[in-house]
């Protein structure tokens, strides 16, 4: 389980969060939505040590994140998909796989069972495994960016903002594919996404995060119950 | 004619020696983004390594080896003492290559002092460093031609190994690649950027460990030729390490069998400015192939 407590946290004297409290379990979709500039990517930049904390904790599995550097964090198991620069563009599709799969310490074995089941969750991959990533489509390249998350079997998955940008029919796509990804692996969804509806298709909880404060945590449905804020800043209900 | 192979002869030796100064630069600049000014200095503890070996009366060539250690320790300490504490505090692209000038201006004064100790002390003269009447020569060829060219093949294919056969290789590609995605992989890019500096300073430790063979040499023998290692750095092209050494030879015979086949052509007058040829390729090679020779042979 993921448990964040009274995170305040941002860049330099820039503080972003405020009191951040947030807990995400194994086998869920928790979903942290907001406007832009709420602060939304900060929190997944501190979860993985690329923010500055100045009070709170981070705790994966009762383990404290706080102060490591990102390598470490991410050799605890965890996986961040950027929103943009998610790939290793001159590297072939594979390549990009086989790299990240070397670097979390997994023996042949387990790279091969891994790229199998990556292969499996995006079938196009399979057929573009030796193109160079640099090449592929918009849709294409999101798509490895969550299976480089994914290659190592990370026991918490950070998204940030993985349908940005596409074209509709990629969108639902990825969202399905987000889901057959909380059902078929263990680890913890964290997603950060701006297309509300989509998020609040596939999250089991919510929560809304306004100028570095959170405002509101439970179920999609109960933020849809909650009309001042779903419309205010979400534009939905 | 046997003049014309002897001059051939000489710009391989010297394309040799130019393409191991500028692979580091390239790999310097594919790993950090930092245009490495104090390449120079590297060059020159590599000279001075094997001109104390050979004053110990060591076989100088053994200053190959030496040279790279020494010399990628030299580029350890500025990575470690300047660079990285610079880049951890987002520090821009100007101000790395600025503090790179800096400490090759500080290691110009350690290495004139102890030309200097040598001179003083010892009565020694360091100054005019020049090792080829120690030099072998086998089937007519000088010993300097055939180790700088046969290093500069084991050297390239040592380095494709490592990067491509290699998991610490894999790596260092990563971070070239996309830092942020290596560091966020569990890639230690502070370590890789490390290792890409000791390998930068180690080739530039070699190649300064042959030049004594090759030329006369001194303290400000790199700041001579950091101009060139850069214009074949540039013209090889930046983005691919292996265009290097393609950028040195060009360059390197450039400035010498051009320039002798020109001066018996246009008149001797000509060799007095075989030092502008690296700057005339350089604007050329920024004018019309800005990504370097390699990115035609790659499009096609």
């Amino acid at each position: 389980m993921l448990v964040i407590e009274k995170l305040n946290s941002g860049y330099g004297k820039l503080h972003v969060l405020y009191d951040v409290s947030l807990t995400a379990k194994r086998k869920e979709i928790t979903a942290v939505l907001g406007p832009n500039g709420a602060g939304k990517t900060t929190l997944l930049n501190s979860i993985f040590g690329l923010a500055d904390i100045y009070s709170g904790s981070i705790e994966l599995d009762d383990e404290r994140l706080n102060k490591m550097p990102p390598h470490m964090i991410s050799r605890r198991g965890v996986s961040y998909v950027f929103q943009l620069m998610n790939i290793f563009p001159n590297l072939t599709v594979e390549e990009n796989l086989r790299l990240v799969a070397r670097f979390s310490g997994m023996n042949h074995k387990d790279i091969e069972n891994s790229l199998k089941e990556i292969y499996d969750l995006f079938p196009i991959l399979k057929e573009r495994r030796r193109q160079v990533a640099g090449t592929l489509s918009g849709g294409e390249r999101q798509m490895l960016a969550i299976s480089i998350g994914l290659i190592k079997r990370p026991r918490l998955l950070l998204l940030d903002e993985p349908t940005a940008g596409l074209a509709v029919r990629y969108v639902d796509m990825l969202i399905e594919k987000i889901l057959e990804m909380k059902k078929t692996m263990d680890m913890i969804i964290l997603l950060v996404e701006q297309n509300v509806h989509k998020a609040l298709k596939i999250a089991d909880k919510v929560y809304v995060l306004v100028s570095g404060r959170i405002i509101f945590e439970g179920t999609p449905s109960e933020l849809v119950n909650k009309e001042d804020i779903a419309k205010m800043y979400l534009g939905v209900g | 004619m046997i003049n014309m192979i002897e001059t051939l002869i000489s710009g391989i030796t010297y394309s040799s020696l130019l393409s191991l100064m500028a692979l580091g630069i390239t790999l310097l600049y594919r790993t950090t983004k930092v245009p490495n000014f104090a390449h120079a200095s590297f060059v020159v503890f590599g000279i001075y390594t094997s001109y104390t070996l050979a004053l110990l009366g060591y076989n100088p060539y053994l200053g190959t080896l030496l040279g790279f250690i020494v010399s990628g320790i030299i580029a350890l300490i500025l990575f470690y003492a300047l660079l990285e504490p610079l880049r951890r505090r987002k520090s821009s692209i100007f101000i790395l290559m600025m503090a790179t000038l800096t400490y090759d201006i500080l290691m110009f004064g350690i290495i004139n002092i102890y030309a200097d100790y040598l001179q003083t002390t010892f009565k020694i003269p360091a100054r005019n460093v020049y090792l080829a009447p120690q030099d072998f020569t086998l089937i007519g060829l000088k010993g300097v031609t055939i180790v700088s060219t046969s290093l500069l093949i084991v050297l390239l294919m040592l380095l494709y190994i490592l990067l491509n056969r290699t998991i610490i290789g894999a790596a260092l590609r990563a971070v070239m690649e996309n830092p942020s995605l290596a560091q966020a992989n569990g890639i230690n890019v502070s370590l890789m950027l490390a290792l890409s500096w000791f390998l930068a300073g180690g080739l530039a430790g070699v190649a300064g460990a042959l030049l004594p063979m090759y030329m006369m040499t001194d303290p400000s023998t790199g700041m001579l030729l950091i101009a060139p290692m850069f214009c074949a750095s540039i013209l090889g092209g930046l983005e691919q390490i292996y265009g290097a050494p393609l950028g040195g030879f060009i360059l390197g015979l450039a400035t010498t069998v051009l320039v002798s086949w020109l001066s018996g052509v246009i008149g001797y007058w000509i060799m007095t400015y075989s030092l502008m040829v690296p700057y005339i390729t350089l604007i050329i090679t920024l004018i019309f192939i800005p990504r370097g020779v390699v990115s035609i042979i790659l499009k096609r």
